[in-house]
C-alpha cells in the first residue's frame, strides 16, 4: 500500500495566525478518507494545501501523486454559467494542455470515457445551468476525473442536494473508490461519513482530533460525541 | 433600395466610409469576445471604467502636448486593467468599489484638466466626441485603420490560441490553479486585451457606450444559446451585425454613430428576450 | 445586383482605395451633415490625392485676424473642421458677416504659414442658392 500522501506535523495558517495545527496523517493509495469538522475549523485551508494552492506554516506535506481532481464547492458564476457538459468535462484535461491550445483526440475520448462512467455521456449536449443539483456534481465530478484519475479530492460534494441525489452521489464515489480511485472527501455529514469512508480525519479546536479508521472513529469518545450530536440534529 | 444604392456610392466613393466600416466591425468583433469572459466574471462595468481612465489619462496627455497619446494612454489603462481585474471573480464588494472610485474620479480630474488647462479651441467638442463618439469613426486616418487592424489581428489570434484557457479560467478559477492551470497569467492576459480594446474602441462609440458595446451582445446571445462556443459565435455575430447596421443608418440619415449602434443592439437583445421567452415556453 | 455588389468589392481589394470622381467637381453640398464634416476632415488628413480639384463646400464663414475661412460643422455642432478660403477676387468676401451660412466653390489647395502646411480653397467664389425653408 504506497503512500500517497504523508502530512508531518503540519499547521497551517494565515498572516492573521494559524487555524489548524498538529495534523498529522497519511493517505494510501486506495484509501477513503474523510475529514469532518465544524466550520471554521481548518477544513478549507487543508484543502488549498494539500492541493498545493496554500503553504503550510510549519510541517511538511508529501505528495506522491501525478495530481489530484478536486471537485470544489460551488460558485454562483457557475450557476448562470452558458456552458454544455462536454465543454466542462473537457476543460479538465486543461492542466496537461500547456501551451497547445486544443485538446488531443486522446483528451477527448478521456472526457467520453468519464461521462460513460458517471453515466452522464446522454447529457453532453445540454447546457449545465438546466442540470438538476445532482447532475451538475456528476459533471463535475467527471471533469475532476479528467485531470487526475488516481486520486479526488471533494468539498462538500453534497451540499444543497436534496437527500435522494445525495445518496446517489455517495453511491457513485464509493463504485469509483472501489475502482482504484483515492477519495479524499471534506464533509459535515458524520453519519455518511462513518457509512462509506475507510479512514477519518477529525479537525476542530485548532488543532487534529482524531485520524485512524472508521471504526476505531466509532469507538473513540470523539467519534461518540459527534455521531450522538449528529444523530440528534437529524430528529 | 435607393438608400443601399446611395450607401454603396459613398462606400465606393468616400475613403472615410470604408475606414469607418473597417474599424468598427474590427472593435465590435474584438469587444464582443471579450464581453462573454467579462459579463461571465461580473466585470460588466469594466467597460465604462476603464474607459473612463483612458478619458483621464488623454486629459493629461493633451497637457503634455505629445503629437502620439497613446504612449501615455496605452500604459495607464493596462495597469488600471490589471489592478481592477487580477483579483479574477469579482466576489469582494472591495472590487465593485474601485471600480466605480477610479471610474468617477478619473473622469471628474480628466474634465477639470481639460479646462483649466485647455489644449484645444474647442473643448467641450473633444469631450464631448470622446465620451459620446459623436463622428470620431467618420473621422479616422490611414493610420488609425493600420493600427486598429493589427491589434484585433493580435486580440483575435490571442483569443482563439487561448480559448480553452480563457473558458476554464472563467468558468471556475479554483479548479484550475488545482488542476496546475497558471490562472492568474490568464487573467493578467484578459486584463491586458481588455485594456487594448477600450482604448480602441473610445475612437468608435466614445468612453460612455463602451460598456453597452460589450455586455449587449454576450447578455443577447445568453438568452438563447447553451453552450459556451455558442454564445461566443453568437455574440461576435450579432456585435458585428449591430455595428454594420448601426454605421450605415448614421451615414445615411445623420445621426451619432455610438448612439445607434447601441441602439442597434438593444433592438437585438429584445428581440432575443423574446425568443427564449417564447422558446422557453414552447419547451415546457 | 448581387454581382456589382461583389465586382465593386473586389476592385476595391485590388486598388485600395478609391477616391471621389476626378474629372468633375466634387460637390460636398449634396450630402447630408455628417457626410460633409467628414469628407472635409478626410481632405484635411490626407490633402495629397485632392490637391488641383474644385470643391463645393457649404458652411459658417468667420474672418477673424487672418484669412477669412470657412468652417463645416458636423450633425450635432459638436465639432468643426475649418478650411482658410482665398477669394477669387478682392471683392469676393466683401460685406459677409461672421458666422453667416455661404456655399463657395474653389480650388483645393495648400498653403504654408509659420512653417506648417495648412489646406485652403484658392480662385474661391461665392455661390449664391435659393434654400427652402423647411
Amino acid at each position: 500500500m504506497s503512500a500517497e500522501i504523508v502530512c508531518e506535523k503540519v499547521s497551517l495558517g494565515y498572516e492573521t495566525g494559524t487555524v489548524a495545527e498538529g495534523l498529522d496523517f497519511t493517505v494510501h493509495r486506495g484509501d477513503y478518507l474523510c475529514i469532518l469538522g465544524e466550520n471554521g475549523s481548518g477544513k478549507s485551508t487543508l484543502v488549498k494545501a494539500l492541493l498545493g494552492l496554500h503553504p503550510a506554516q510549519s510541517g511538511s506535506i508529501t505528495r506522491n501523486v501525478t495530481g489530484i481532481g478536486y471537485l470544489p464547492q460551488q460558485t454562483v458564476v457557475q450557476k448562470d454559467f452558458p456552458a454544455s457538459v462536454r465543454e466542462i468535462v473537457r476543460s479538465g484535461c486543461l492542466g496537461k494542455c500547456g501551451f497547445r491550445p486544443f485538446y488531443t483526440k486522446t483528451e477527448c475520448q478521456r472526457a467520453a470515457q468519464n461521462m460513460e462512467r458517471l453515466g452522464i455521456t446522454a447529457l453532453a449536449r445540454r447546457c449545465y445551468r438546466e442540470l438538476s443539483g445532482g447532475q451538475q456534481q456528476r459533471v463535475l465530478l467527471a471533469r475532476a476525473l479528467c485531470a487526475a484519475d488516481s486520486m479526488l479530492l471533494l468539498d462538500e460534494p453534497v451540499t444543497g442536494l436534496d437527500p435522494k441525489a445525495q445518496i446517489e452521489l455517495y453511491e457513485l464515489i464509493t463504485k469509483l473508490n472501489r475502482d482504484g480511485v483515492t477519495i479524499i472527501m471534506v464533509s459535515h455529514d458524520v453519519h455518511a461519513a462513518v457509512k462509506y469512508a475507510s479512514h477519518i480525519l477529525h479537525i476542530g479546536g485548532q488543532t487534529q482530533r482524531f485520524f485512524g479508521t472508521t471504526a476505531e472513529y466509532c469507538g473513540s469518545e470523539i467519534g461518540r460525541i459527534f455521531l450522538a450530536a449528529g444523530g440528534a440534529e437529524h430528529e | 433600395m435607393n438608400e443601399l444604392q446611395k450607401l454603396i456610392d459613398y462606400f465606393v466613393t468616400y475613403p472615410f466610409v470604408r475606414y469607418a466600416f473597417a474599424v468598427g466591425l474590427l472593435i465590435a468583433l474584438c469587444a464582443s469576445l471579450l464581453g462573454v469572459t467579462l459579463v461571465l466574471k461580473r466585470f460588466s462595468f469594466i467597460g465604462d471604467g476603464l474607459s473612463h481612465v483612458a478619458f483621464g489619462a488623454m486629459a493629461v496627455a493633451a497637457i503634455t502636448g505629445l503629437t502620439n497619446k497613446m504612449v501615455i494612454i496605452l500604459p495607464v489603462t493596462l495597469l488600471s486593467a490589471i489592478l481592477l481585474l487580477r483579483t479574477g471573480q469579482n466576489t469582494k464588494i472591495k472590487g465593485d468599489a474601485a471600480i466605480a472610485m477610479i471610474s468617477v474620479g478619473a473622469l471628474a480630474i480628466g474634465y477639470m484638466l481639460m479646462n483649466v488647462f485647455p489644449s484645444s479651441a474647442n473643448v467641450s467638442g473633444d469631450v464631448c466626441s470622446t465620451l459620446f463618439g459623436s463622428t470620431s469613426i467618420l473621422t479616422l486616418k490611414k493610420s488609425d485603420v493600420t493600427l486598429c487592424i493589427i491589434m484585433a489581428v493580435i486580440v483575435i489570434a490571442a483569443f482563439l490560441l487561448f480559448y480553452n484557457k480563457i473558458f476554464a479560467v472563467t468558468f471556475d478559477e479554483n479548479f484550475c490553479k488545482a488542476s496546475g492551470v497558471n490562472a492568474n497569467a490568464y487573467n493578467l492576459i484578459i486584463a491586458m486585451i481588455t485594456a487594448a480594446i477600450i482604448v480602441l474602441a473610445m475612437n468608435l462609440v466614445g468612453s460612455l457606450l463602451i460598456s453597452a458595446l460589450i455586455i449587449f451582445p454576450a447578455l443577447s446571445a445568453m438568452r438563447v444559446f447553451r453552450s459556451f462556443r455558442g454564445v461566443i459565435l453568437c455574440s461576435a455575430v450579432i456585435s458585428v451585425l449591430c455595428a454594420a447596421v448601426g454605421i450605415m443608418l448614421s451615414i445615411l440619415f445623420s445621426t451619432p454613430v455610438g448612439s445607434t449602434i447601441v441602439t442597434a443592439d438593444i433592438a437585438v437583445f429584445l428581440v432575443f428576450c423574446g425568443i427564449s421567452a417564447v422558446t422557453g415556453r414552447i419547451r415546457r | 445586383m448581387k454581382r456589382n455588389i461583389a465586382a465593386v468589392f473586389s476592385a476595391l481589394l485590388l486598388t485600395a482605395c478609391g477616391n471621389p470622381a476626378e474629372d468633375s467637381m466634387l460637390d460636398l453640398t449634396a450630402l447630408n451633415q455628417t457626410m460633409q464634416y467628414s469628407q472635409v476632415n478626410q481632405m484635411l488628413y490626407e490633402p495629397g490625392s485632392y490637391l488641383g480639384q474644385t470643391v463645393q463646400i457649404c458652411g459658417e464663414y468667420y474672418k477673424g485676424n487672418h484669412e477669412p475661412i470657412i468652417r463645416v460643422l458636423d450633425e450635432q455642432a459638436c465639432c468643426a473642421a475649418k478650411i482658410t478660403i482665398f477669394p477669387a477676387d478682392e471683392s469676393t468676401f466683401d460685406g459677409i458677416e461672421n458666422f453667416s451660412e455661404i456655399t463657395v466653390k474653389g480650388v483645393f489647395g495648400t498653403f504654408q504659414s509659420y512653417g506648417v502646411d495648412f489646406c485652403c480653397l484658392n480662385q474661391t467664389e461665392r455661390i449664391y442658392v435659393s434654400k427652402t425653408e423647411e
